[in-house]
């Protein structure tokens, strides 16, 4: 591994390495920028209601004795 | 501004495609500085973060203002989203900052002025999310946090471009690097003021006589904590009245120059440079400087709506889940 430090060899390790982290962070941004946008159309398909109100029937008995 | 913010999928593909560009161009297009080598490299990085760092603060305060004037909670998720992306950049140029710091002064930190004082930033705004993270109503979190965010960006320009300024013991390399800079260095006198600092080596003037065209001066230089000292002999070309033997300060890369002379009185001027001086007068250095700042800035733009809208994603959320709760 000793030749990567080679200062002919040292930049290109340098750029490289560089490359493959900026390349990395950028495949994240677009993933979570694509998961944002789904979430942004998920939320927009369903649009806010009403809540659903507890329902209860009241029913009146005679007692039959 | 959202709509100011949002970018098209082609541009964000042209962002990624930009920046790798910028440092393909930073490795192996531009030159390498005399007497710094491949490390001077970093400036490309290093001041477009640092200056992104205060258009994301900057932007911050401003979505601040705008919750604080119109009470609407979008704002709010921006200010915090522009700090998030302002403070990430700040704290890249720190980091490059220490690592120039360490191939020119010998030391990744030196508590510097400039040092010291983006720090000192960086603390305000771990306090400004600190503050947020400590509230629990969220109302009052909210028009807290924003007031907080005003004071602390009415003290970032003074910490970023006032402080540094104004002392006299930076080694932070503005007038070395940056054509036009102020930088005056020192005037010292034999039997007057023969004692003198630049940056944080002391000098003092023990002599100057003139030799043929020249003027030589005799400086004793002492390194912080007087760790080293050594006897320099800059020189001057009296008769161009420009340096003509700049000396390399001991263990630095920073060189020592006579910049005026008057034998007469006994006086001299003199003053601190770099090698990578004037370095933004080579055309391909100057070009990817510009294209660095530009994809930063376009970096900052998507980091920030991508943080923004996941705010206030959040939000609407957290909004819809109260909305189905039952009362209790």
């Amino acid at each position: 591994m000793n030749f990567l430090l080679d200062p002919a060899v040292a930049i290109y390790f340098a750029l490289a390495v560089a490359l493959a982290v900026w390349g990395v962070f950028f495949v994240y941004l677009l993933r979570v920028d694509r998961s944002i946008k789904a979430l942004e159309r998920k939320l927009d398909a369903a649009p806010e209601q009403d809540p659903a109100a507890p329902r209860a029937t009241i029913e009146r008995r005679t007692p039959t004795i | 501004m959202q709509a100011l913010t949002r970018l098209s999928q082609p541009a964000k593909w042209l962002l990624g495609i930009w920046m790798a560009g910028v440092l393909y161009a930073m490795f192996l297009v531009i030159p390498p500085y005399q007497g710094l080598g491949d490390a001077g490299r970093i400036i490309i990085m290093h001041v477009p973060t640092a200056w992104i760092c205060t258009v994301g603060f900057a932007v911050s305060a401003l979505f601040s203002a705008l919750y604080l004037w119109k009470r609407t909670p979008a704002y709010d998720a921006q200010a915090v989203a522009a700090a998030e992306a302002g403070f990430v950049f700040c704290l890249l140029a720190t980091i490059t900052g220490a690592i120039f710091a360490q191939v020119v002064w010998g030391v990744f930190w030196n508590w510097d002025p400039r040092e010291t004082s983006i720090l000192v930033l960086l603390l305000i705004y771990l306090a400004y999310f600190a503050l947020r993270s400590a509230i629990d109503d969220t109302e009052r979190r909210r028009r807290l946090s924003a007031s907080y965010n005003l004071f602390a960006a009415v003290v970032m320009p003074f910490l970023l471009f006032v402080a540094p300024r104004v002392s006299d013991s930076t080694l932070h390399p503005n007038c070395a690097f940056i054509q036009g800079s102020k930088c005056d260095g020192i005037a010292l006198q034999r039997g007057g003021d023969t004692v003198g600092q630049l940056g944080d080596v002391v000098l003092e003037l023990q002599g100057v006589e003139r030799r043929g065209d020249l003027a030589v001066a005799k400086v004793l230089v002492s390194t912080p904590g007087l760790a080293q000292q050594v006897v320099l002999s800059p020189s001057l070309d009296v008769v161009t009245g420009k340096p003509a033997d700049r000396i390399e300060f001991p263990g630095q890369q920073f060189m020592l120059a006579l910049e005026a002379a008057d034998l007469t009185n006994g006086q001299v001027k003199l003053n601190i440079e770099a090698p990578g001086t004037g370095l933004l007068s080579n055309s391909r250095t100057l070009w990817t400087f510009m294209a660095s700042n530009l994809g930063f800035f376009g970096l900052f733009l998507w980091l920030f709506r991508l943080r923004a809208s996941s705010l206030i994603l959040e939000e609407r959320v957290m909004q819809r889940r109260r909305m189905y709760e039952l009362p209790a």
